[in-house]
């Protein structure tokens, strides 16, 4: 098995400071109770990157072969993107 | 670097955990995403229904589950890095440590069921209830089997199944376990702040 995956404690540490402040700005966004395609842009994209973080470094999937990754990738892309376009077309 | 980098070979890694559970934890997320997209799609005829009902939520438990849900992923993640160390005793600390986090989760998501119920809520109350109580709850009963297989992992791991070796099952249900964290990852904004 690779050197890469759970490389380091202090790595997973990070990532969980990074998902924890990713989110409490979706917290506060909602706390403020804000809204619009931009403000649903960047909730997604914290959706993302967190989801991406998760896959590539909790689960161990960042030198994984092909198909699996790449599926898991595609849930924390392809269905955030089709939300944003679902929220852009009933705001249009 | 190791070496079969240096030999310019770029080996991968093998994917973590029984290839059975990946099969459905593919399963159970394109269920789950396609029951987002029709959220959305259901949604855009009724814009002003689900950011009314929306605002009714309660926000501060969706949060806390959400930090509750990541937390409880660092921990297994801790664990499988512990027992790749050949540390039983920390993966087993770990393990546990989820677990209470699950706990926590369900917790939360009974208190915030009492208030819904309690209030007169139920499926068809109206679509955005519909939607908000079927998704939750589905994930809901995810949480609890996760929570079910890593005792059960925990419960092996005691008894000394478990090696630096050997602990496929631990990745098994560490994979299963992320798998519900991710999709409170996304269910969460969806339903509790985006409008």
């Amino acid at each position: 098995m690779s050197q890469t995956r759970f490389s380091s404690s202090k790595k997973l540490t990070i990532i969980w400071v990074i998902l924890i402040a990713l989110t409490l700005s979706t917290a506060y966004i909602g706390y403020l109770e804000l809204s619009g395609l931009y403000i649903v842009a960047f909730l997604l994209l914290t959706v993302t990157v967190k989801g991406q973080l998760i896959i590539d470094h909790y689960i161990g999937l960042k030198d994984v072969r092909g198909f699996w990754r790449l599926a898991m990738l595609g849930f924390v892309y392809v269905i955030p993107g089709i939300i944003l376009t679902g929220y852009y077309l009933s705001s249009v | 670097m190791s070496d079969s980098v240096a030999q310019g070979i770029i080996k991968k890694d093998p994917l973590p955990g029984d290839l059975a559970i990946w099969f459905v934890i593919m399963a159970e997320m394109l269920v789950f995403g396609v029951f987002f997209i029709v959220y959305v799609v259901v949604r855009s005829n009724n814009v002003e229904l689900f950011n009314e009902y929306q605002l009714e939520l309660h926000r501060m438990g969706g949060v806390i589950n959400t930090i509750v849900l990541i937390t409880s992923s660092y921990f297994v993640a801790l664990g499988i890095y512990a027992i790749r160390k050949g540390n039983v005793q920390r993966t087993g600390n770990m393990l546990l440590l989820a677990i209470f986090m699950g706990a926590i989760f369900v917790g939360v998501k009974i208190w915030e069921y009492s208030h819904v119920f309690g209030a007169g809520i139920h499926l068809s109350t109206n679509t955005f209830y519909t939607f908000y109580i079927s998704l939750t709850f589905f994930h809901f009963m995810h949480v609890m089997l996760g929570m079910v297989i890593l005792a059960i992992i925990y419960y092996y791991l005691r008894k000394g199944k478990y090696t630096a070796e050997s602990h496929q099952d631990i990745e098994t249900g560490a994979s299963y376990w992320h798998m519900v964290d991710l999709l409170w990852i996304v269910l969460f904004p969806l339903v509790y702040i985006i409008r």
